[in-house]
């Protein structure tokens, strides 16, 4: 069984974690942008989209050496299952299990991931939801027993992670006010398909801004062979 | 609203019925037709020689796309499973009222159709599908079926129901879809085979004059079947005519009659500006072309389509370009709302045509809206986007000499007049379950 | 020897992310409402591999290969849409 105490081993902890959390928080913004179908002409959406699974690659190696390191070092008693099991550290049993409660929803994510091409869109798509439950616990928890939340540099690290991604959340919502699903979709530059109300007679107009429900043009005779 | 005018050796699935407001129940069904003789259940020569009658006949599907009745069954008859009978009366095309005729008028004889392709398939169950809100022709069929129960009539267990009153609820795998427990939406289908499936089980969807037509083939033979109609389009079919003529209604007629002499039955006055055909997917004929025989093969040579039995006729001081674009709007509202370009198109296509109707076009808004519909056509899960694409092409073609006039005088004077299309009022709350 | 392969998209399924047309522009351009349109040819040897990383990359799974003889459009007899 691997253990040893070194400060190399606390340092990389806190260091990984760090690292970590702005990984995570890249791959949630770069998720967002993809549901916003943003590009620029030098990244354009396939890119968005790998890279947002090329980071999430990377911070799961980070988070992997997170709680490698934190387990291996025998300074602070946290055990194996402490990782997955919340709450049974000896070890700030609370804020560890937050951790571990994050991992748990990550994991899940991740299993979902490497298995998209074999499983249902909707099992997919279902599952990638818990990253907006993992973020904020894992935000919640380097935040409470994050050693290094006593430096400036690291509040204000934290600070922004926090606010790029309400910021990311908040573009998305505004931008496209209605739930993505496949009803729905976003003409490419964001202008609505359509335009011109019909002139004169009592045809509707098509409203986009929403999911284009066309009100009906009611001349109804109604049908004279229904009851 | 009914009228019953068929010249007499057409009156086959009208048989009986002397004033609109008769019901044939079954004694009077079996007065007109004799009864219904179904074989025992695993009679595999009866089924044999049932499919070669109805493969002999030539009928052709009555629900707008006509495809060969016999070879329908055949696929599902090939199937392991023990397959369902579905009756589709759902008669979501807001111009046509055939299937609602036959339900309130002649429900045994759609029962009967359906018992003898349940018998042949051995089915494990029928369901007949009629539209929410449709409460006479539901009770009707309902009627009909305790009646046979009483009567002990041993068939598949019948059981009507009632999925929602939408356009594209009827077609085949929305139906199914409903049928399993799901919403009334069309599926993706590409090289699936070529049935539906309920419950696992091979669907058999049939349109009910379909059927109504199977009961008089099992009884007085293909050769009698074919002994009206043309070669490649034998039989008769029901129509329901409307628009400017003084008596619309429902006419049986024989395939290949001139749309004329169709319209005649219902008591057209003067020449029609054109010809609804087919409903509201379908195509419209041009005004100077209603000698053409009511066909498949005749109409297609002018550019039209037969599709669901609709004759609608439009005024002389009328618009078919105003039209359209009503019909238009209407068929976007009624999209799925599952496919990008049928949600998107759609509504684009409308708003186009309300401009060309009402507004001032040029000859480049045209260029523009004839590549937008080769844009949409074919590119939805069902064929909602491509019937509205047909009839729009179609309209441009037969009111050639209207669009001229639009295009350098704006809207005619008929774009304001009443429109003779009925669209029925749809709630808000749009349900599919 | 290779089979030739064609290009299909779900429309049900396509959520007009637009991934594929800027992977695979020689065979999938999108329409002005950012679906994308299919050019349902055998898909030549050189763009296979290209078309490949298309369908992995959908964020709906909406595209997918399939093989000659199949047909690329609703066959024929599911075309019986009876109302």
């Amino acid at each position: 069984m691997l253990a040893s105490t070194s400060p190399v081993l606390w340092y990389a902890t806190r260091a990984t974690g760090t690292v970590a959390m702005v990984l995570l928080t890249a791959t949630v913004i770069l998720g967002i942008l993809t549901t916003t179908r943003a590009a620029t002409s030098a990244v354009p959406r396939f890119a968005i989209s790998d890279l947002h699974r090329r980071i999430a690659l990377l911070s799961v190696v980070f988070l992997g050496l997170h709680i490698l390191t934190a387990v291996i070092d025998t300074y602070v008693p946290i055990g194996w299952a402490a990782a997955v099991v919340p709450f049974t550290s000896t070890y700030r049993p609370f804020w560890i299990g937050l951790g571990a409660i994050a991992f748990d929803l990550l994991l899940a994510v991740i299993a979902t991931s490497l298995l998209r091409q074999r499983i249902s869109v909707r099992a997919f798509r279902g599952v990638h939801w818990l990253v907006y439950a993992s973020w904020p616990v894992a935000m919640i928890h380097g935040i409470g027993t994050g050693t290094d939340l006593r430096f400036g540099w690291m509040q204000i690290l934290v600070a922004a992670c926090i606010v790029s991604v309400l910021a990311a959340l908040a573009w998305r919502i505004r931008a496209h006010p209605y739930p993505g699903g496949h009803r729905t979709a976003v003409p490419p530059s964001g202008v609505p398909a359509t335009g011109h109300a019909a002139v004169g007679r009592p045809a509707t107009a098509t409203s986009v801004a929403a999911r284009p429900e066309v009100r009906r043009v009611s001349r109804a005779e109604p049908r004279e062979t229904r009851s | 609203m009914t009228t019953l005018e068929a010249s007499p050796v057409t009156i086959r699935l009208l048989s009986g019925i002397t004033d609109p407001a008769d019901r044939l129940d079954l004694n009077g069904h079996e007065a007109v037709h004799g009864s219904l003789r179904l074989p025992g259940r695993r009679d595999a020569g009866w089924s044999n020689r049932f499919i070669a009658a109805l493969d002999e006949s030539g009928l052709t599907g009555r629900g707008g796309a006509g495809f060969p009745t016999a070879q329908k069954l055949q696929t599902i008859r090939a199937q392991r499973r023990r397959p369902v009978v579905v009756v589709n009366a759902m008669e979501g095309e807001p111009a046509s009222g055939k299937d609602h005729f036959l339900a309130t008028r002649v429900p045994h004889l759609v029962l009967d159709g359906a018992a003898l392709m349940a018998r042949s398939l051995d089915a494990s169950a029928v369901q007949i599908c009629v539209a929410r809100g449709s409460r006479v022709a539901a009770r009707s069929f309902a009627a009909a079926v305790a009646e046979r129960a009483r009567a002990g009539m041993r068939e598949a267990p019948f059981e009507v129901v009632q999925p929602p009153a939408r356009y594209v609820a009827g077609e085949e795998s929305a139906l199914a879809n409903w049928l399993d427990g799901g919403e009334s939406l069309p599926l993706f289908r590409p090289d699936r085979p070529a049935f539906p499936r309920v419950s696992g089980r091979p669907a058999l969807v049939d349109n009910a004059e379909t059927l109504a037509q199977v009961a008089l083939i099992a009884r007085y033979g293909p050769e009698w079947f074919r002994g009206v109609g043309t070669q490649e389009a034998p039989g008769t079919t029901l129509v329901t005519v409307s628009g400017a003529v003084r008596a619309p209604g429902i006419v049986e007629v024989a395939l290949g009659t001139p749309v004329w002499s169709v319209l005649a039955m219902a008591g057209v006055v003067e020449r029609p500006a054109g010809v609804l055909l087919g409903g509201y997917g379908g195509t419209w004929l041009a005004g100077a072309d209603v000698a053409t025989p009511y066909d498949p093969a005749s109409l297609g040579a002018v550019g039209c389509t037969t599709g669901v039995g609709v004759m609608v006729a439009l005024p002389t001081d009328g618009c078919g370009l105003a039209e359209t674009a009503r019909i238009a709007r209407w068929m976007a509202g009624e999209s799925a709302g599952q496919c990008g370009p049928c949600v998107f198109g759609l509504p684009t296509v409308a708003d186009d045509l309300s401009l060309l109707a009402y507004g001032r076009t040029r000859r480049r808004d045209i260029d523009r809206l004839w590549a937008r519909l080769g844009t949409i056509d074919g590119r939805g899960a069902c064929r909602h986007p491509d019937g509205v694409v047909r009839l729009v092409k179609s309209a441009i073609s037969a009111f050639a000499a209207d669009l001229d006039h639009h295009l350098h005088h704006g809207p005619c004077r008929g774009a304001n007049q009443q429109s003779v299309l009925a669209f029925p009022p749809v709630g808000e709350v749009v349900e599919w379950r | 020897m290779a089979i030739a392969r064609r290009l299909r998209v779900d429309p049900v399924a396509c959520d007009a992310f637009g991934h594929c047309a800027e992977l695979l522009p020689e065979l999938i351009r999108l329409d002005e409402w950012g679906y994308p349109v299919i050019d349902d040819t055998p898909i030549p040897p050189r763009l296979v591999e290209l078309a490949e990383t298309a369908v992995r990359a959908c964020p709906r799974k909406a595209l997918s290969l399939h093989r000659v003889g199949q047909s690329s459009s609703r066959n024929l007899v599911a075309r019986a849409t009876d109302r």
